[in-house]
């Protein structure tokens, strides 16, 4: 049974689960201020917030760079999570 | 909702290479029904409209490539294959009647034409399902 799966997304897929809003919402950003900072569009920053899509390796370590954290204090790591 | 450079580009090619698919098919038809060739010669013409699905394949290939954000080409990869496989799944059905002699022959040159229109609507539902799921945090 997928029902209350704490890894399934709003949408019902089973997405890496990230603290990405909440790192935006602390520096006061916009998706559409993430999206340009990270050179990809609105729609992907939204996709990615909402565990519709997990983004590629590349694209998760420019996401940790803006931040300045690594991956794992972002992305939660699927295999650990509980 | 923004469009990348790569879409911009694939855009006006896709335009340009359906507008040379449109005029050698059109060329192609007018010269068998005009000139009456042998049937090497109509192997010959069939070529032709043959070159302007050839280059607008190649155009998609390269938007495919060119596209620097990976959800978008991802979506983009996603609705082809659905289009392709609506495509595939209708006509193996009206293939099936036309064997059975329940409709008459089905025109194969509407097969591009109609994979366009089935990707073109396979996009437009993809959005408006991403619309109605996304939570407006933008």
């Amino acid at each position: 049974m997928l029902d209350g799966d704490p890894r399934l997304s709003p949408c019902g897929r089973r997405g890496v689960k990230n603290r990405l809003r909440v790192l935006r919402a602390e520096r006061g950003w916009s998706q559409q201020d993430l999206a340009e900072r990270l050179e990809v569009s609105r729609q992907s920053v939204n996709a990615i917030e909402t565990g519709r899509y997990d983004p590629s390796l590349p694209l998760a370590f420019r996401i940790a760079d803006l931040f300045e954290l690594t991956i794992e204090q972002i992305f939660e790591n699927p295999s650990v999570a509980g | 909702m923004e469009v990348s450079p790569a879409s911009v580009r694939f855009l006006w090619r896709f335009i340009g290479a359906t507008i040379v698919y449109g005029l050698l098919i059109t060329c192609a038809s007018w010269m068998a029904k005009s000139l009456d060739p042998s049937p090497i010669g109509l192997i010959a013409l069939s070529i032709l409209p043959a070159i302007g699905i050839a280059a607008s394949l190649i155009v998609v290939g390269l938007y495919l490539i060119e596209e620097t954000d990976e959800y978008v080409r991802k979506r983009q990869a996603v609705a082809m294959l659905v289009s392709i496989g609506i495509l595939l799944t209708l006509s193996t059905g009206l293939g099936f009647l036309q064997q059975r002699n329940v409709i008459g022959v089905v025109d194969l040159l509407w097969a591009f034409p109609a994979w366009c229109v089935v990707w073109s609507v396979t996009q437009c539902s993809m959005a408006i399902r991403d619309y109605r799921r996304a939570d407006g945090a933008a």
